[in-house]
């Protein structure tokens, strides 16, 4: 067997991502312990910087490790920055924070071409060499105000260190060396080796790329423990390692009470650390999301298995079929608890989309000269990995244009008797089977009587006798807004069809609420999951349909009173003083068949995007959760049609776009 | 580093006693299994294996511990191995590794 190294730099990449965002969080909580005019204050916590160097030295050890030397000599400049922080010779300011910061950017840059097997482009790649320059002469230049370098802890002195390093079988298979490990360690001081070849099978029983080897080392150095745990750190969960002073081991008496005694709560963390990995590694795994969506396919296939089968029963007597049909229904509940449990293995919390914004509106506010407090609610709210990765775009978008447009400046809104610090709020929660998110701002709020004025100008249909709901989404029309005109009415706008359309894609509906001078809120709803849905099943000339249920108003069977004819607009439903368009889903779909006539049927009135409908079927059929298949990608995309799903007596049923039913019948209404 | 040249390098000892066996100048974990297979080949051979480093560019961990593991079988069945020509890569990997009393590579000539 070969090992690829190709195929560890997924896990790299990945991890070092990881590694960047907890960077990230570090520096801006070190950015909150800095004061405003660049003083370092007493509240910087050490484990803080300790933390962002740990991330950073793991991610130069993987990039050396793995051959991306530039990575690797730019990742270096940042971890001697930190090192000299949290070894006290340099005190944490917000200029080196600020450098920090632009550091990892610059390395996310550098990590990303990396992994695309790309040359960095020619503005990440003269980003970084900015970057660099101004680390190397941040490095080089004298401290304005140094301080004096803390005395070393007791535990930190002493002749060196006695270690036994022992890696597990799978060292070699995660791309490490401990050849890289051990030389690193001479660099360190003067070491002494000794090979322990117990564990060492025969030559013909050696697996070629396990590790049996281990050692113990005595290493004579005056570096700090700590400087051998960031060595060890890449390793640290695929070892034995024991670290223990070699005063202690070799002098008795006073040395040993001197160095000994202080050292226990390094060794404390230290084994701390070792535990905390060794639960971290028991209770997850990394799984190949193909590997997933595999099982979920295989599992949507077995609750249509399932369904069949319960179909089929209910030609079945029951007196004589009991333990059969008993049988079935313990097969119906183990199939949806199957499913549920296999459909949260893809489940991820939103923190980590909501985590990118602490930094986003730091810069922003930063480059804006406004003052922005993020609030954020419900990061654990759980949703489907592929949403969160679909959501994220839609949501910078979003924070981004409340900072933009929505806070106003310090002054103004000093002038309009609000705190000069604007509030963006973030939350997520569960609501019913969709997700709910909120993007909320206290700025100035949405504009009507300039969204109308700005619409019209632009040849949109609108009128003054639209409601609020009806106007805010005016904003989400194609070609609504341009830069220009995002300035004019204060308002957002940007992008703000794309927005839409990528929620809608997802399955989702984004709703606005605003109110003048007290600011605006975005509602987003979104299923939980790509891989099923809630449906109400219809049936329209012997043909089935699925309705997703969560654009489900209502359903009734109208009165010839309430259908009326109005010219030029097709037919219209009054329900409760509010005339919906209505559309026959036999027209729609040219079946034919079915109940005759203009009072034929049942009508479901669907909302989507703000606005009703009312959609006409023969008959309501029931309700069911339903694998969703794709029909784009098996056969073409169909107008009015989001996917498709088979059904119980194995017949296939289409899934209609409520949205984009809602969209074109308002639009041929309009016409 | 293609498995042929594994296959290619060992032969008969040109100093006429047992064989000798050039060692490519890469020995990555990714030619571990061929570096094992190789050695395999010659691992209860009679007489002396010379095994010859001179080329050794790059050595990775795994690979000094097959040569441990050789060294060490072979010791135990009796038979004789010897570094010849170590190059500064292999001495200095086996030194680091605390294996060169186990490899006998301290004293071999460069």
């Amino acid at each position: 067997m070969k090992i690829d190294l190709a195929r560890f730099h997924a896990t790299f990449f990945e991890e070092s991502f990881e590694g960047l965002d907890v960077m990230e969080r570090g520096l801006l909580q070190l950015d909150a312990g800095v004061g405003q005019g660049g003083a370092a204050a007493a509240a910087v916590d050490p484990e803080t910087v300790n933390a962002v160097f740990r991330a950073a030295h793991s991610i130069k050890g993987g990039a050396a490790t793995f051959g991306f030397g530039g990575v690797a000599a730019f990742t270096h400049h940042i971890e001697t920055l930190l090192d000299e922080m949290r070894g006290g010779t340099r005190r944490v300011s917000r200029r080196g924070v600020d450098l920090l910061l632009r550091a990892l950017d610059a390395l996310r840059g550098l990590l990303v071409a990396a992994r695309d097997g790309a040359e960095a482009n020619s503005t990440d790649a003269a980003a970084a060499a900015a970057v660099q320059r101004d680390l190397e002469q941040f490095l080089g230049a004298p401290q304005a105000a140094p301080q004096a370098e803390p005395a070393r802890p007791a535990s930190l002195q002493g002749a060196g260190f006695q270690i036994r390093f022992a890696p597990f079988a799978a060292l070699f298979r995660s791309g490490n060396d401990p050849l890289m490990i051990l030389r690193e360690l001479a660099e360190l001081g003067r070491t002494e080796v000794e090979l322990d070849t117990e564990r060492m099978p025969a030559f013909a029983q050696a697996d070629p790329e396990a590790c049996y080897m281990a050692w113990n080392i005595r290493l004579h150095t005056d570096q700090p423990r700590a400087r051998l745990e960031e060595l060890f750190a890449w390793v640290e969960d695929e070892c034995e390692l024991e670290i223990d002073p070699l005063a202690a081991v070799s002098a008795p008496a006073q040395g040993m009470a001197a160095v000994a005694q202080p050292s226990a709560p390094v060794l404390q963390t230290l084994t701390a650390r070792l535990v905390e990995h060794g639960a971290a590694e028991s209770s997850s795994i990394r799984v190949n999301t193909a590997k997933i969506d595999a099982l979920i396919n295989l599992v949507g296939e077995l609750v249509i298995t399932q369904a069949m089968l319960a179909q089929n029963a209910l030609t079945l007597d029951p007196a004589q079929n009991e333990r059969l049909l008993m049988g079935l229904q313990q097969l119906d509940r183990n199939t949806r608890q199957l499913q549920e449990a296999v459909l949260s293995t893809r489940m991820l919390p939103i923190e980590a989309v909501f985590n990118r914004f602490p930094r986003m509106l730091r810069d922003l506010a930063g480059k804006l000269g406004k003052q922005v407090r993020l609030e954020t609610d419900g990061e654990a709210t759980e949703l489907d990995k592929a949403m969160i990765e679909k959501i994220t775009d839609p949501l910078t978008h979003l924070v981004r244009n409340c900072v933009d447009h929505g806070i106003e400046p310090p002054a103004l809104r000093a002038a309009a008797g609000k705190p000069a610090e604007g509030t963006i709020r973030l939350a997520a929660a569960h609501q019913g089977g969709n997700i709910r998110i909120e993007v909320s701002d206290d700025g100035g709020g949405l504009d009507r009587a300039r969204i109308l004025a700005s619409a019209q100008a632009k040849g949109i249909a609108a009128s003054e006798s639209m409601s609020d709901a009806e106007v805010w989404q005016l904003i989400f029309a194609p070609g609504f807004s341009t830069k220009e005109q995002v300035t004019d009415i204060s308002g957002r706008g940007v992008g703000m069809d794309v927005v839409k359309r990528n929620i809608q894609a997802l399955g989702g509906h984004i709703e606005l609420e605003s109110e003048a001078g007290r600011g605006m809120r975005v509602v987003i709803r979104l299923p939980l999951t790509l891989a099923i849905l809630d449906g109400m099943t219809i049936a329209a000339g012997g043909e089935t349909f699925i309705v997703p249920l969560n654009c489900v108003v209502e359903s009734l069977r109208p009165e010839a009173a309430q259908l009326k004819s109005v010219a030029g607009q097709g037919r219209v439903l009054r329900v409760r003083e509010e005339y919906l368009p209505v559309v026959a889903l036999h027209d729609l779909f040219n079946i034919g068949g079915g109940a005759a006539g203009e009072q034929r049927g049942i009508v479901v009135v669907l909302e989507a995007e703000g606005r009703k409908m009312a959609l006409q079927v023969d008959e309501l059929v029931g309700q069911q959760q339903v694998v969703i298949k794709n029909v784009e990608a098996n056969y073409r995309r169909v107008f009015g049609v989001s996917g498709a799903t088979i059904l119980g007596d194995g017949r296939v049923a289409l899934i209609l776009d409520a949205a984009a039913l809602v969209r074109s019948t308002w639009r041929a209404a309009a016409a | 580093m293609q498995d042929s040249k594994f296959s290619d390098s060992a032969g008969p000892d040109q100093a006429g006693a047992g064989r000798r066996v050039r060692l490519p100048a890469v020995l990555g974990i990714e030619q571990a299994g061929a570096l094992k297979a190789m050695l395999g080949e010659t691992l209860d051979a009679p007489g002396r294996v010379v095994l010859d480093g001179a080329e050794v560019d790059a050595i990775h961990g795994a690979a000094l511990q097959l040569f441990c593991l050789y060294c060490r079988d072979r010791s135990a069945m009796g038979h004789e191995v010897e570094f010849a020509r170590p190059s500064p890569a292999l001495r200095s990997a086996a030194a680091l590794l605390g294996a060169s009393t186990l490899l006998r590579i301290a004293g071999a000539a460069s």
